[in-house]
């Protein structure tokens, strides 16, 4: 399923938030959404996914505007990560994931065989499977993290919001982080996720959205964002650029004036 | 936590309701054992022990299953929609509220001229007060909520003493004043019949929050995306908790601290989950309450201890222990 944002403006009572922004993720594609400290990243998914209103533009599922979609037939469509990790109840971990079949259960009763395979399925992609009955709400960051991308995975949804799915994670888990979208990304769903870790972008994404100001500054393969012009226009930092193994890296070296 | 031991804990609470009730309907001044129960069961004659339990216990024992039962599924509610434990009816001001309203249907004779002005003066104010309560205390956290809870309830109780000191007649004031503290003595079969529609309407409305409210324990985002209609869920709770809330407050006064009590100490045995709390609450409400009257009968030979008072001492300390505990969040 093809996301497509166009046009998207959210307004503040005293300033404009997104102007304007635009943005597409294919089918099977891993979009990176970049941008510095109130770039309006989050506010764009959360404009997307509904859960903030938008001031003007629209959001087309394969062409399809989703306000024609009914709230069931919307959460089946797209999964969100939101950047609040908090859990309120201490739920065993499997409760918690089993929370992104909601769309697809109806009434009461226990859950359905196919929304327990989801949940398997979800658990082991996240290599989770051993936290299922721990409590979910005294997890590390890292499992915290975790089970809450397969709560969002176990929705099976052809399109995948993550806001900042790496923020607080230490380097193993945030390489299991970007493995995970990545596999997510091959098996069919396209990824789109916020995060600030320009080297991560570079290696795992296959295209970066730069957002500054509420705008849409550059859209394209991520070398070709990164680049030491926008790195300078819109970070005010200059990156040391470099491969290894054949693949090309930025690192993030030294602040200019 | 699987189903089976779901099911299990409903049918235990299903059979401790059952035996309260019948207790109920036997314990008190004249003795009625089981053979009058049975007897009146089957309508043999028009005895003393039938007029007793048909006009007296039945009415008492309905009453205490079914305000208990509203009282502790609101609290499980609101805990759930608020994802506060410590929000009860009785401590963020509602139950105050909804006391207001059935003194001022009572104190202008409203409710001798139609009677079913009590409970609708009652639901009114207290849905007045989680309207107040919500928009007071909409991003804050747990201490917005209880100071909201105060100042709806000083405001009430401010409103209601004016009611009394104005009053012309002392009599009325004493009544009112006893109505207050809470109890299930004395009332007929009217008064069930009198809420029983804003109970059901109550309990109905309650039911469709449940598997929302499990979407919720992830914060508002992720409930949105799972595609809960977050003003739809507002307005069930609202309205809901606001009949069972006025309509048991209209008959049985002020009874405090079921709906923190009861859900507290159910949640650790249904998994923590919202949608199970429920009618596990529900259940676990009316029995506490069964229980706790039946106690107050046993108790007290000359004037009885009043219901509300002893659901208070009961879950004050309980309070003072949810509240120690939640020191940290406070602190914030």
């Amino acid at each position: 399923m093809q996301l497509t944002a166009q046009d998207m403006t959210v307004r503040a009572p005293r300033r404009i938030i997104l102007d304007r922004a635009c943005l597409t993720v294919d089918a099977g594609e891993l979009v990176g959404l970049i941008g510095p400290n109130g770039a309006g990243k989050s506010t764009l998914l959360r404009a997307i996914v509904g859960a903030l209103p938008r001031h003007a533009g629209r959001v087309l599922l394969d062409g399809n505007p989703i306000d024609a979609y009914g709230a069931r037939q919307r959460a089946r469509a797209l999964a969100y990560l939101p950047q609040d990790r908090h859990i309120e109840w201490p739920l065993p971990s499997r409760a918690v994931v089993m929370l992104g079949r909601y769309p697809h259960m109806r009434g009461f009763g226990p859950p359905s065989d196919a929304c327990n395979k989801a949940v398997d399925r979800a658990m082991t992609a996240v290599d989770a499977a051993d936290l299922a009955d721990r409590n979910a709400a005294v997890l590390s960051g890292g499992e915290r993290t975790r089970v809450l991308l397969a709560r969002a995975l176990a929705v099976e949804a052809p399109l995948l919001l993550a806001d900042e799915p790496i923020a607080g994670l230490d380097p193993y888990h945030q390489l299991h982080v970007m493995e995970i979208l990545r596999h997510a990304a091959r098996t069919g769903t396209g990824v789109l996720a916020v995060l600030h870790d320009l080297t991560l972008a570079m290696r795992y994404m296959d295209r970066l959205v730069l957002l500054a100001d509420g705008k849409v500054i550059a859209n394209g393969a991520p070398a070709d964002v990164l680049t030491e012009a926008n790195l300078k226009r819109v970070y005010r930092v200059a990156a040391v650029h470099g491969s290894r193994d054949g693949a090309d890296f930025v690192l993030p070296w030294s602040r200019l004036a | 936590m699987n189903s089976g031991s779901y099911v299990g804990l409903l049918t235990v609470l299903t059979v401790v309701v059952a035996l309260s009730f019948l207790a109920s309907l036997m314990v008190g001044t004249s003795g009625i054992g089981w053979p009058d129960v049975q007897g009146v069961l089957r309508s043999e004659a028009d005895t003393t022990a039938a007029l007793i339990l048909w006009e007296l216990r039945l009415p008492r024992a309905l009453l205490g299953a079914v305000v208990g039962a509203s009282l502790a599924l609101s609290g499980a509610c609101l805990q759930g929609f608020l994802r506060n434990p410590l929000a009860e009816p009785g401590i963020i001001g509602i139950s105050s509220a909804s006391a207001l309203g059935a003194v001022v249907a009572i104190y202008t004779g409203l409710a001798l001229l139609v009677p079913v002005a009590l409970p609708l003066l009652a639901i009114g104010c207290s849905l007045l007060a989680v309207l107040a309560l919500q928009s007071l205390a909409r991003s804050g956290g747990a201490l917005t909520l209880i100071l909201a809870g105060v100042a709806i309830s000083s405001l009430c109780a401010a409103l209601t003493s004016l009611a009394l000191s104005i009053s012309p007649n002392p009599f009325a004031s004493l009544e009112i004043v006893f109505w207050l503290l809470g109890s299930i003595t004395d009332r007929s079969m009217a008064h069930f019949w009198l809420i029983a529609p804003f109970i059901a309407t109550g309990w109905l409305l309650l039911a469709l929050t449940a598997r929302p409210l499990d979407a919720l324990t992830l914060g508002t985002e992720t409930a949105i995306s799972l595609g809960v209609n977050l003003p739809r869920l507002r307005m069930l709770v609202t309205v809901g908790a606001a009949c069972c809330v006025g309509a048991a407050t209209a008959v049985s006064g002020v009874i405090g601290f079921v709906g923190l009590v009861v859900p507290h100490l159910l949640r650790p045995l249904v998994g923590y989950q919202p949608s199970r709390l429920l009618p596990a609450s529900a259940l676990g409400g009316a029995a506490l309450l069964l229980i706790a009257d039946v106690v107050v009968r046993l108790l007290t030979t000359e004037s009885e201890i009043r219901l509300g008072v002893v659901t208070a001492l009961v879950g004050v300390p309980f309070f003072f222990y949810l509240v120690i505990r939640s020191r940290s969040v406070f602190a914030q």
